[in-house]
C-alpha cells in the first residue's frame, strides 16, 4: 500500500533547475552531444580511451553542478545485482572480443570457468561505461525540463517528415505521456486504496504467496487500463474540440534557440567523437 | 439577422443511425443562440443535453436537420475548425481535456493547432491566463493545482483560441462547492465582457444565472423562458423531475403560509435575503411547517 | 469516422498507453511476483502490446520507443544502460503483436489475443537478451536460462492482462454506445 502513497508527486526524469552552461544548453545540442559521446564510449574498448572518456563525462557533471553521488545514487539497490552479473561475465566470458594491444594473459581455466585478463578489460570497461552513460543520462533528465527535450527531439525529427516521420506527433505522445503518469498514479492510488478495503493485500506476501499477491495486483492492472481508456475517449473530444487535427500547420509557445556556444560543443564533441572511433583500434592499452 | 451566432432547424440525432440498433437522442429542436447571451440547458440523465451541446460545435453532426454557426453549416467538413474555434468547450473532468505539462503551454494548444504565430501566440496566452486570473501560476504543472484551478486552464485554453461563445459542458459538476464558485465567478465575468455563454447543468442555482432556460427531455425541448418564467411553473417542472433553486423553494414555502406574493421570485439567496427585508414578512409565531 | 479522427485517437491512445508504461516501470506494479526462480515477471511491455492490437503497429512501435527511453533513463544496471539493449528491441514489441493480432483475428478473436499477447512478449524477451547477448552483457548459457525462467510466466502474465483487459473494453464500449 504504502508504495502507492504521493504517487502523485511521482517525478520521472527528476530536472534540477540551475543556471549552468549545461542548463543553459540548447537541448537539440545536449542530444546531439550525448549521441556522439554514447557513440564514442560504445565503439571503444581500450582502457586508456575510457579512461579519457570517464574524466570527459566527470568535466560535464561537475559543470552541470550535479553530484556524483547523486548521479549513481539509484544504483545502490542494485549493486549485488550488478556485481553478480560482472562475475558472471569475467567468469564465463574468457575470450571477447576486446581490441587490446597486451597480450592476454589467462589467470584460471577450470571446466566452464574460463578467466583472462581481456574477460577482466571487458568487465571493467563495462562498469566504466556505465558510470559514463548514467552521467550521460543525467546530463538530459537533470539538466533538461521532459518536455524542452520532447521539443528538441520534434525539432531534430522535423527534417525527416518527408520520410514519414510524424515528428510533431511522436513529441506530442511525449508530452501525453509526461501529463498522464500523475493522473493515473493518482487513480492507481485510489483503485489501490479500494481494493485495500475490500480486504486485498497489495504489496504484502512474497513470493510463495504469489497466486495472491498476482491476483491482487492483477485486480489493480485491469481497472487501470479500463480508466487510462476511458480519458482517452474524453481526451481525444477535448483535443478536437480544440482544432486538433495532426501535426501539420501547427506553430509552438516553445521556441529553442542555438547559440554559437552549443555550435562549439557541437564541433568539439563532433571532433572528439571521430577521433575516438577513428584510433580505437590505435590506443595503446 | 447578424446577431444570431447559433441556428439549430429540425435537429434529429441518433446515435449509431441507420443501423437496426439505432438509439436516438435529439428528436427534433429547433433553437436559436444570440450573440452575448447567455443560456442554460438542463434537463435530468439521458435528456439530450450533452449531445445538443457536441452539435454546437461540430463534434456530432446532425442525424436529420440542419445546425449553422455564424450561418455556417456544421455539416460541410471545410468549416469545422472555424466553427470549433468559434464555439470553443470545457468538458466535465478538467484532467482530461488538458494537454500540455505547463499551464503555459497547455492554454497554447488550441492557438497553436490553429498555427498563430509568435508573438501573437504568447499574447493570447498572457490574455486568456489574465482572464482567468492564473498568469502567476503559468510556469506550474496542471496536476499540481486545485480542481477549481485546473477548470480556470481549461476555460483558458479555450479563450486562447478567441473564440465568440464558451459552451460549459457540465464543466462545474465534479468541483466541489469552493471551486465551482470560482469558476462561475469567472463565467460572469466572461459573459458581462461580451463572450455568450451556454451551460449545460443539472444544478438549477447555476440555471438561474442565465438569462434564458432551455429545459431538455427525451430529446426534445419541454421549456423555455427567463428563469422567472421557468421556474414559476411549479406543476409543469415537477413533471419534468426538476427541483427549483433552494431559494425559490423557500420563498414559494413562505408564500403559501404568509400569503405574501413574492414577485418577481426569487432564484438567489441575495434576491430572497432583500425580498424577505423588502416585504418585512410577518412570519407567524412559532411557525412550523 | 474520417482521417482527422484517426490520427487523434492513435496520438491519444499512444501517450495514455505509453504514460501506463512509465506508471508500471515506476512503482512495484510493474512487477508480478512468480514462483519460478526469476522471482518476477515484468509486464512493462504489455501497454505496447495492447497499442498494437488496438490501434496498429505505429501505436505500438512509439509506445515501445517511449517504454524503452524511459527504462534506459531509470536503468541502475549496466545491461539496460545501453541503448542498444533497453530502447531499440522494444519498438518491435507492439509490431510484433500486432502482426499476430491481425494474421489470426479471423480465424478467432480470443486466440489472435492470446497468440499476439505471447508474441509481443517473446519478441521482448528473445531481442532484449540477444542483444545482452551480442554487446557482451551475457554468455549465451545464462541468456538461454533468463530467458526461460522469466519468458514462461511471463507470456502467461501477459496473456491473461491482454484478454481481461481487451475484451472488458470491448464490452464496455458496447454497452456505453447502447446506453447513450
Amino acid at each position: 500500500m504504502q508504495d502507492f502513497a504521493l504517487l502523485r508527486h511521482i517525478t520521472i526524469g527528476q530536472y534540477l533547475p540551475g543556471d549552468s552552461f549545461v542548463h543553459r544548453m540548447d537541448p537539440r545540442a545536449k542530444i546531439t552531444v550525448v549521441l556522439l559521446l554514447s557513440l564514442a564510449l560504445t565503439v571503444n574498448t581500450s582502457y586508456l580511451a575510457n579512461i579519457l572518456l570517464l574524466a570527459l563525462c566527470l568535466g560535464l557533471i561537475r559543470a552541470a553542478g550535479i553530484s556524483l553521488r547523486y548521479v549513481l545514487s539509484g544504483v545502490r539497490p542494485a549493486l549485488p545485482f550488478i556485481i553478480a552479473l560482472s562475475l558472471m561475465q569475467l567468469a564465463f566470458y574468457g575470450n571477447p572480443s576486446v581490441t587490446s594491444r597486451l597480450p592476454v594473459i589467462t589467470f584460471l581455466r577450470w571446466g566452464p570457468i574460463f578467466i583472462t585478463s581481456s574477460g577482466l578489460q571487458l568487465v571493467l570497461v563495462s562498469l566504466a561505461r556505465f558510470v559514463d552513460l548514467m552521467i550521460l543520462a543525467s546530463i538530459l533528465t537533470n539538466t533538461t525540463p521532459l518536455a524542452h527535450l520532447a521539443y528538441g527531439l520534434e525539432d531534430m525529427l522535423k527534417p525527416f517528415g518527408r520520410l514519414g516521420v510524424p515528428a510533431q506527433e511522436i513529441s506530442l505522445i511525449f508530452i501525453l505521456a509526461l501529463r498522464f503518469v500523475p493522473i493515473l498514479a493518482e487513480q492507481l492510488e485510489t483503485l489501490a486504496k479500494a481494493q485495500a478495503s475490500r480486504g486485498a493485500d497489495i504489496g504484502a506476501g512474497g513470493r510463495w504467496r504469489f497466486w495472491r499477491t498476482a491476483r491482487a495486483m492483477l485486480v489493480l492492472i485491469v481497472p487501470l487500463f479500463l480508466d487510462a481508456f476511458r480519458r482517452a475517449e474524453e481526451l481525444i473530444v477535448a483535443m478536437e474540440a480544440r482544432c486538433y487535427a495532426g501535426g501539420r500547420g501547427r506553430t509552438r509557445l516553445v521556441q529553442l534557440r542555438m547559440g554559437w556556444a552549443d555550435g562549439i560543443a557541437i564541433l568539439i564533441c563532433a571532433l572528439l567523437a571521430v577521433g575516438f572511433i577513428w584510433f580505437r583500434k590505435s590506443f595503446p592499452f | 439577422m447578424d446577431d444570431i451566432l447559433i441556428r439549430v432547424e429540425d435537429l434529429h440525432f441518433a446515435y449509431r443511425a441507420g443501423e437496426p440498433d439505432a438509439v436516438p437522442a435529439l428528436n427534433g429542436i429547433s433553437l436559436t443562440i444570440r450573440r452575448g447571451e447567455y443560456v442554460a440547458i438542463v434537463g435530468h440523465n439521458g435528456s439530450g443535453k450533452s449531445t445538443l451541446a457536441r452539435h454546437f460545435n461540430a463534434l456530432l453532426l446532425p442525424t436529420r436537420g440542419k445546425v449553422y454557426v455564424q450561418d455556417m453549416d456544421t455539416s460541410d467538413p471545410r468549416h469545422t475548425l472555424d466553427i470549433r474555434r468559434i464555439v470553443g468547450m470545457v468538458f466535465q473532468d478538467p484532467d482530461n481535456q488538458i494537454v500540455g505539462t505547463l499551464v503555459e503551454e497547455d492554454v497554447a494548444f488550441g492557438p497553436e493547432n490553429l498555427g498563430v504565430p509568435q508573438p501573437a501566440l504568447a499574447q493570447r496566452v498572457e490574455k486568456a491566463l489574465q482572464a482567468v486570473g492564473l498568469w502567476e501560476l503559468r510556469h506550474r504543472p496542471p496536476h499540481l493545482l486545485s480542481g477549481g484551478q485546473r477548470q480556470r486552464v481549461a476555460i483558458a485554453g479555450v479563450l486562447a483560441m478567441e473564440p465568440a461563445c464558451l459552451v460549459l459542458d457540465e464543466a462545474t459538476s465534479m468541483l466541489d462547492p469552493a471551486s465551482r464558485a470560482e469558476v462561475l465567478q469567472v463565467v460572469r465575468r466572461l459573459h458581462t465582457a461580451g463572450t455568450t455563454i451556454i451551460a449545460i447543468t443539472h444544478f438549477m442555482e447555476e440555471a438561474a444565472l442565465a438569462e434564458r432556460i432551455i429545459v431538455l427531455a427525451g430529446g426534445k425541448i419541454a421549456l423555455e423562458g427567463s428563469p422567472q418564467e421557468v421556474f414559476s411553473q411549479r406543476e409543469r417542472l415537477r413533471e419534468l423531475r426538476l427541483v427549483p433553486p433552494t431559494p425559490a423553494q423557500l420563498a414559494e414555502a413562505v408564500q403559501a403560509r404568509s400569503g405574501v406574493a413574492f414577485s418577481p421570485l426569487p432564484l438567489t439567496r441575495e434576491a430572497l435575503v432583500e425580498a424577505v427585508h423588502a416585504h418585512a414578512v410577518p412570519l407567524p409565531a412559532g411557525g412550523r411547517p | 469516422m474520417n482521417g482527422t479522427d484517426k490520427l487523434v485517437r492513435r496520438v491519444v491512445t499512444a501517450g495514455v498507453l505509453a504514460a501506463i508504461a512509465i506508471l508500471l516501470g515506476a512503482t512495484r506494479l510493474g512487477f508480478i511476483p512468480v514462483p519460478t526462480p526469476a522471482g518476477n515477471a515484468t509486464i512493462m511491455h504489455v501497454p505496447a502490446i495492447l497499442g498494437g492490437i488496438m490501434e496498429g503497429p505505429a501505436v505500438g512501435g512509439v509506445i515501445g520507443l517511449v517504454f524503452g527511453i524511459f527504462s534506459f533513463f531509470q536503468a541502475t544496471i549496466p545491461m539496460f544502460k545501453d541503448p542498444f539493449v533497453a530502447i531499440l528491441p522494444r519498438i518491435f514489441i507492439g509490431i510484433t503483436a500486432w502482426l499476430a493480432y491481425v494474421a489470426l483475428r479471423r480465424l478467432n478473436e480470443y486466440l489472435a489475443l492470446v497468440v499476439s499477447a505471447a508474441v509481443g512478449t517473446l519478441t521482448n524477451t528473445v531481442l532484449v537478451l540477444g542483444m545482452a547477448v551480442w554487446r557482451g552483457y551475457m554468455a549465451p548459457g545464462v541468456a538461454l536460462t533468463v530467458g526461460i525462467t522469466h519468458g514462461l510466466p511471463e507470456i502467461v502474465v501477459a496473456v491473461i492482462i491482454v484478454v481481461a483487459v481487451v475484451s472488458a473494453w470491448k464490452g464496455l464500449a458496447r454497452r456505453r454506445h447502447a446506453r447513450l
